[in-house]
């Protein structure tokens, strides 16, 4: 009996979590069809007359295909580098017994800590300096330094928490530290690498201080700068919300994909550790 | 052979470390010593332009401005909305999502939607259901009765605050739902069962076999909401610009006025360093209470 | 092949060194070219320019003026003179300043930028980053004899003598109505403040919002403050606020914070006016939700431009305070082209004044006005069929003096944030006096 009382508060709790989470997302639908005044008076009916001009602005105006192209291209390189990158700098944090190790261990944290705006400025000149404003490469660079500290931080917890027995069994089979990192450790660090991996592509694809400051070309920009395009002093909330809408699909369409990966690998630890 | 071992170990290390440590020098620490650099003096923002030596002025004027320990105040919130709401509310999700619930597929994928959006995209939405005038918010506390508690919830000091807390928590739960999930997921059934065969309820399950074992999410969770809720800029500033009045300026957001607005660079690396410092101990401590646990656990 | 990462990784570092110190190397030969170009010309028209590439940085934010940017932008860059224009338009005023400011502070600028005029520019002409207009203008006198007498007065600095602009638009504050529901009412444009008062009353009693004022957008009380104060007591008073003759706790002031507070009260400005943009309240205003706003006449016409309007929109003077200054109000020039010389080659500089030139030419500004009708820095005929237009540079004409916001003539600049956030705080419900102490102790922070 106790149990079904459970049982059924819990459904309720899911469903009502569900629709908070859910409701938003389905207004924003509703609204990228609707004209300004649709969207006032109304935010939350289902829209009368289907404002597909809308969706033609986003594109045309905001070039948001050619952004979320760019924004997804971004992230995804983003997220090779801080895992790679990340993933090797945490082995020697983790495993090697170095005085200085700790000092380095130190400087990652205060990484983590950097408020953006402080940075800025520096960067730009940065990026003056290598004549390198429009260039991916180097946003790829500031983006990936910025996740980097906080990936190597929690590879190092997570690896500190793997037993060494393991390595060792590894070493005496004959393993060296490349085999050691990239065909034992990496596996069994699925979980924190997808937490870091989600983390990092989220960020970088809404990523907007630095694309804004550090890119000038229209065709290089990518979806937040892109939708900028239409927060002004005029009100244009049906192509915000359309911009919104398209730069989402191709997200959710990767996670309907690869989310059993994703959170089976966040979820994966126990099953090997 | 040993030394040879240790040699290869150091030529390894550097190999490894190397690319990290690029990034993170070019891009952070050198930014970083210019910002501790400016923090002493007076400079408006010009290339060329003299920066002043003004010695400890900058960081007098930041400590003595009541704005700046409101917008402190203000990081509080989202701390204790970071702990007190978000962190129940994940492992009840994770709970869920791990639970023996029908759907639960369709509830994990849509839980973890929100933080598809970026802040941006959050941001904008909430701005318009937040919206006093035809804001669903309002609406549907008018719909269920409550049309009382109805408020301009962006415009209104301390409740601007707390309503941008919220949606913050309702971006990341899906998120940290996964941190503790996986956590979940980690722990041997043989415990459970273990558990059960001593007469244990569902609580005490929760209480004496489930808690203990979830020390490392805990501990990203904790380290990942420090030091998000210290540096929040995005959602507050797209949702409130720090406004009206000031009344929702958070830390960073300051940093940003001052350097960008009021054209005080100085100061506005000032901030930045007392924040950066407030940060590390921050961090330092919450590093030390969960490696102390570490130890009595081991032993 | 992860060791050619790491090592191409390392190749990086030292590119990246490389580069820092040859940067600097650079800064220090363009200072050299400046000096020796004493005698040469300024006759831009007749300059040869080879594969030029000039960044433009804009802030246009309507979309009848956006689709004419980059139509004319297309057009100047199938001319094939040897330029190549880039336009980059940010729409958001933050991040247009953010992202100028960053620029300056790098020496890497835009080679064309618009600023409102005012002493934010004063920082970058100090620097020496900003181009000295005069011997081109003295090159062309044809074209600098085309502008009104006044507007050059937007580009002039006390402290340093020269021409750092070319005032592009010029602007004035007018109250703008609805004429249908002004004309159901029995209504007259109101003429003074107190007549406002009363038109706002019977609005209010007719069930109909005077305003819906979008106070999130802080500068809609800091232009009110601005037109109270100059139709009251003067546009000296700007001077006199930054030279400290006249207080922010004076009693000027106070009439102004009492003013807007007196109407906030009365609830004229409509409801729930800080969670209301601006851009919100002009759409209010062109649904018909609400019966009049006041705005420069380039916005607001942008936007009917932009509607599809279902009513007569009036336009009338900004209600004034006192008699002897209802011929002064807020209005001026609000966008100077600038060309940056930091760090900028002379040939990039040239093409930079060919490009403003030719986007200021009478066959450019016509094209404009075709689109949205504007008050430009020239004068020169132009072929308005717009009524609404001709009534704007009816009032235009009557007035006599003219100045932007109040706190763009001050030094302090903090001051315009400053001012704007505590007008902010009169929406919240905080006394004028409150209002008044917030702006002090920002001051006395400052000091």
């Amino acid at each position: 009996m106790k149990k079904k009382i459970v049982k059924f508060l819990s459904y309720i709790f899911a469903f009502s979590a569900l629709i908070i989470t859910i409701f938003p997302l389905i207004i924003t639908i509703f609204c990228s069809f609707k004209d300004n005044e649709g969207i006032t008076l109304s935010m939350f009916s289902f829209p009368k007359v289907f404002h597909f001009e809308n969706y033609v602005a986003a594109i045309e105006r905001a070039g948001i295909l050619r952004a979320v192209f760019n924004s997804i291209l971004l992230a995804v390189l983003t997220t090779i580098v801080v895992e790679v990158v990340g993933m090797m700098a945490a082995y020697i944090l983790a495993r090697k017994d170095f005085k200085i190790l700790s000092v380095i261990k130190v400087l990652f944290l205060f990484g983590v800590m950097v408020p953006i705006h402080c940075t800025i400025i520096p960067i730009n000149n940065l990026a003056t300096a290598l004549n390198a404003k429009n260039q991916y490469y180097f946003l790829l660079f500031v983006y990936s330094a910025f996740q980097l500290a906080q990936a190597v931080f929690l590879f190092t917890g997570y690896l500190q928490g793997v037993s060494r027995d393991l390595d060792e069994a590894a070493i005496i089979d004959g393993a060296n530290d490349w085999i050691l990192l990239f065909k034992i450790l990496i596996p069994i660090s699925k979980p924190i690498m997808s937490t870091v991996a989600v983390l990092s592509f989220v960020y970088c694809y809404g990523e907007l201080m630095f694309s804004m400051t550090l890119l000038t070309d229209v065709k290089k920009f990518t979806v937040s700068r892109s939708m900028l395009t239409f927060s002004g002093e005029e009100l244009q909330l049906g192509p915000i919300f359309a911009c919104i809408v398209i730069a989402v699909i191709p997200i959710i369409t990767f996670y309907l994909i690869l989310h059993e990966k994703v959170q089976d690998g966040m979820m994966q630890g126990a099953l090997k550790g | 052979m040993n030394k040879k071992k240790k040699k290869r170990n150091i030529i390894v290390s550097i190999m490894f470390l190397t690319p990290a440590l690029i990034l993170l020098f070019c891009l952070i620490i050198y930014p970083v010593i210019n910002t501790v650099n400016l923090s002493f003096r007076s400079w408006n923002g010009v290339y060329g332009m003299p920066k002043v030596f003004v010695g400890l002025k900058n960081f007098r004027d930041v400590v003595t401005n009541a704005n700046f320990w409101k917008s402190l105040l203000h990081s509080m919130y989202f701390l204790m909305g970071g702990f007190f709401i978000l962190m129940p509310l994940s492992f009840v999700l994770a709970l869920i999502v791990t639970s023996k619930l029908k759907w639960k597929k369709l509830f994990k994928t849509a839980y973890f939607m929100p933080i598809m959006l970026s802040s941006t995209a959050v941001a904008l939405i909430w701005v318009y259901m937040l919206n006093p005038q035809y804001g669903a918010i309002n609406k549907i506390l008018e719909i269920i009765g409550c049309g009382s508690l109805a408020k301009d919830w962006l415009a209104t000091p301390n409740v601007n605050v707390w309503s941008v807390v919220l949606v913050n928590e309702w971006m990341y739960a899906g998120y940290n739902m996964l941190i503790f999930a996986a956590g979940l997921v980690s722990i041997p059934s043989d415990l459970y069962e273990a558990a059960v065969i001593d007469g244990c309820t569902s609580w005490k399950k929760l209480r004496y076999v489930t808690l203990p074992l979830m020390k490392n999410s805990f501990k990203i969770f904790s380290i990942l909401c420090v030091t998000g809720c210290i540096k929040t800029f995005d959602l507050i500033w797209a949702m409130t610009k720090g406004g009206p009045n000031r009344s929702s300026e958070m830390p960073a957001t300051l940093i940003y006025n001052e350097a960008f607005s009021f054209r005080q660079f100085g100061r506005s690396s000032a901030i930045g360093v007392i924040l950066l410092i407030i940060g590390l101990l921050l961090s330092v401590l919450m590093n030390y209470i969960f490696r102390d646990k570490d130890k009595v656990v081991k032993q | 092949m992860k060791k050619n990462k790491v090592i191409s990784c390392i190749l990086v570092l030292v590119l990246c060194m490389t580069m820092l110190f040859s940067g600097c190397g650079t800064k220090e030969e363009s200072n050299e070219k400046k000096e020796n170009s004493e005698t040469r010309s300024y006759d831009v028209e007749n300059m040869k320019f080879d594969n030029v590439k000039i960044h433009v940085m804009t802030r246009i934010t309507n979309e009848g003026s956006q689709k004419y940017f980059a139509d004319k932008i297309d057009e100047f860059n199938n001319l094939d003179n040897g330029i190549t224009v880039e336009l980059e338009n940010i729409t958001t005023e933050e991040d247009y300043l953010n992202k100028l400011r960053t620029g300056y502070s790098g020496g890497d600028t835009p080679n064309v930028f618009t600023e409102y005029g005012g002493t934010r520019v004063k920082d970058y002409i100090a620097a020496n980053g900003v181009l000295d207009w005069t011997p081109y203008l003295e090159a062309d006198k044809e074209y600098y004899d085309s502008f009104y007498d006044s507007v050059f007065e937007s580009a002039q600095y006390d402290e340093y003598e020269g021409i750092w602009g070319i005032p592009y638009m010029q602007y004035i504050i007018c109250l703008f109505y609805n004429e249908d529901i002004f004309n159901a009412n029995n209504i007259e444009p109101p003429k003074t403040w107190d007549e406002l008062q009363v038109v706002c009353e019977k609005l209010k009693a007719a069930g109909i919002k005077p305003f819906q004022v979008g106070e999130k957008s802080n500068f809609r009380f800091g232009h009110l403050s601005n037109c109270i104060l100059y139709n009251t007591y003067g546009v000296d008073a700007a001077d006199k606020l930054s030279d400290g003759s006249m207080k922010y706790d004076g009693k000027e002031m106070m009439d102004v914070y009492t003013k807007i507070s007196d109407m906030n009260k009365k609830g004229y400005f409509g409801d729930d006016i800080l969670s209301t943009d601006y851009a919100l309240e002009k759409s209010t205003f062109t649904s018909g939700g609400s019966a009049m706003i006041w705005g420069l006449n380039s916005d607001i016409m942008g936007t009917l431009a932009a509607s599809d309007v279902e009513f007569k929109v009036g336009v009338t003077a900004m209600p004034y305070g006192s008699e002897s200054f209802k011929s002064e109000t807020q209005g001026g020039v609000n966008n100077v082209w600038h060309v940056s010389t930091m760090n900028k080659s002379q040939e990039e500089i040239d093409a930079s004044v060919y490009w403003v030139k030719w986007m200021t030419s009478d066959q450019s500004l016509s094209d404009y006005t075709k689109v949205i009708p504007n008050i430009f820095g020239r004068e020169f005929d132009l072929d308005i069929d717009d009524p609404l237009m001709e009534e704007v540079l009816d009032i235009y004409g009557t007035m006599t003096k003219m100045k932007s916001d109040v706190q763009s003539y001050d030094d302090r600049t903090y001051l315009l944030d400053t001012v704007r956030n505590a007008l902010q705080g009169i929406a919240l419900g905080n006394s004028p006096e409150q209002c008044a102490d917030e702006i002090i102790t920002q001051i006395k922070s400052n000091e």
